[in-house]
């Protein structure tokens, strides 16, 4: 047993010396150092942003093409309406789109590169789910050699707001290798880094405020009136006329395309929101059942207000009880 | 001597008639001796209610209350062609009417014709077995078409 006890004494510091040799090796890392954007924009204004990215290499030579990942408004069509280039250590080249028919790397259901992003790393700290990552590859394969540090500076050049609305949003971006990919062992083979809040103006209708909790949102966003749709009222993103109140029901008025109101107003079961989180409110709705809507009918908009079981106080859209949230029956 | 060549030979000979019966085995033709039986039709008659729904991805038949999607009570009934449908929700079609499959051995796709209406309405149509049982597997988009809808559904019974 002592015996036993003195080898393993003996040993001990050769196995620390492999657990850090093995850290050292392991220690490839790639880092976003910063990101320039404008802070403005006109709606279909190009904009210009720069990525500055790191990589660090440990061990190699390896050649791989490197991957950058931008998340936007899904209206705004990022995909066809940016060129990317750059220059750095390893000379310029230009980035191309990634098909949507390719397997991302470490994808886990044979996801696409699109949706491997989405599903990893979600909206980021955006408020509201109608965004995408669209993914970008180096047109050829970079090699950086043994223990290399190579730098990067990509220039993104990018048209915002093509969909012609007024819009606030934190773009995001990630870089990784395509063999790696988004792998969930190495979280430091793809930074991911979000800018400031852009605010494009300059175009139609109320702002779009993705930076921004807001007191009501939408699930999906864009829908029709034959489709699911989620409602959230929000009670904690500032103080409502609704402060405490734990019986929530939405007073909605339905409109149709001939001009006609369908009003569903009672405060009952069908009306009435589920809690799902503290203060968070939740319906789901099918607006062509819900608003019982005769066959060959269709809506066109919903408005809506939160009111209490009373149905006396009222929360709407700007934190008022006069103007209503609504609901734009429309696509893209 | 002459008895060991003699029996050299025999053994020879006994090989060749080996490897003769191989040969001959060998040329049988497989097709033959795989039975011939000819894929059959799908039938979906019946009754189906939702096993499981998914709206772009996330899970909506267990994460939000019946109350308010009402999928429970949805439910298609196949027969001889036409579908009904009772308590309709978000689906391809709103109303009865009738139904063909782009091939009825190897079915990809499920058409829905409402009645009075000229068009069809497609979804991808799959026909998976779970834990002994057929279910169907429907894709469609009811509404946008970037909100996509899966729907499983299993035999009433």
């Amino acid at each position: 047993m002592i015996k036993y006890l003195r080898n393993t004494r003996k040993k001990l510091p050769r196995y620390v010396f492999l657990a850090a040799l093995i850290l050292f090796l392991s220690n490839c890392d790639f880092i976003i150092n910063s990101i320039t954007q404008p802070l403005t924009a006109n709606v279909g204004e190009e904009i210009t942003t720069v990525l500055d990215a790191n990589f660090n290499v440990d061990g190699g030579p390896y050649t791989k093409r490197i991957v950058i990942g931008i998340l936007a408004p899904k209206s705004w069509k990022i995909g066809e309406n940016t060129k990317i280039t750059f220059s750095g250590d390893k000379g310029t080249g230009t980035m191309v789109p990634i098909p949507a028919s390719e397997v991302a790397a470490s994808a886990k259901n044979g996801e696409n590169w699109a949706t491997r992003m989405k599903n990893k790393l979600g909206i980021g700290p955006n408020f509201i789910d109608d965004m995408e990552w669209v993914p970008f590859q180096t047109a050829e394969s970079l090699t950086a050699n043994i223990n290399e540090k190579a730098n990067a500076k990509f220039q993104i050049k990018m048209k915002v707001g093509i969909d012609g609305q007024n819009t606030s949003v934190r773009l995001g971006y990630v870089v990784c290798n395509k063999d790696d990919g988004l792998a969930d062992d190495t979280p430091n083979l793809w930074p991911v880094k979000y800018a400031n809040c852009l605010e494009v103006s300059g175009g139609t209708g109320d702002l779009i405020d993705f930076c921004n909790p807001s007191l009501a949102v939408l699930s999906p966003v864009k829908v029709l009136d034959n489709d699911f749709e989620s409602i959230t009222f929000d009670n904690t993103v500032t103080t409502t006329a609704l402060k405490d109140v734990q019986n929530i029901y939405l007073c909605a008025t339905a409109h149709t395309s001939d001009g006609q109101d369908i009003v569903v107003c009672a405060q009952d079961e069908r009306s009435k929101m589920r809690t799902i989180a503290p203060n968070k409110f939740q319906i789901t709705i099918w607006p062509r059942g819900y608003f019982n809507v005769p066959a060959g009918k269709t809506l066109t908009g919903v408005d809506y207000y939160f009111t209490d079981q009373g149905g006396t106080v009222k929360v709407g859209f700007g934190n008022v009880s006069t103007v209503p949230f609504k609901i734009k029956f429309l696509c893209d | 001597m002459y008895k060991i060549l003699i029996q050299l030979r025999q053994r020879q000979a006994i090989r060749i008639l080996l490897a003769g019966c191989m040969f001959f085995a060998a040329s049988c033709k497989t097709e033959n001796m795989v039975p011939v039986v000819n894929e059959s039709v799908k039938n979906i008659d019946g009754t189906w209610k939702i096993a499981s729904a998914t709206l772009n991805g996330t899970d909506i038949l267990n994460t939000i209350p019946d109350a308010m999607t009402h999928l429970s009570g949805f439910g298609v009934t196949f027969t001889d062609g036409k579908y009904t449908l009772t308590n309709p929700i978000p689906f391809i079609v709103e109303t009865e009417g009738t139904y063909t499959f782009n091939d009825p051995q190897y079915p990809f796709d499920i058409s829905f014709t409402p009645t009075g209406a000229t068009t069809a309405v497609k979804s991808t149509f799959q026909f998976p077995v779970v834990q002994g049982q057929r279910r169907v597997t429907l894709t469609f988009s009811p509404g946008c078409s970037k909100n996509i809808y899966v729907y499983t559904l299993k035999k009433d019974n």
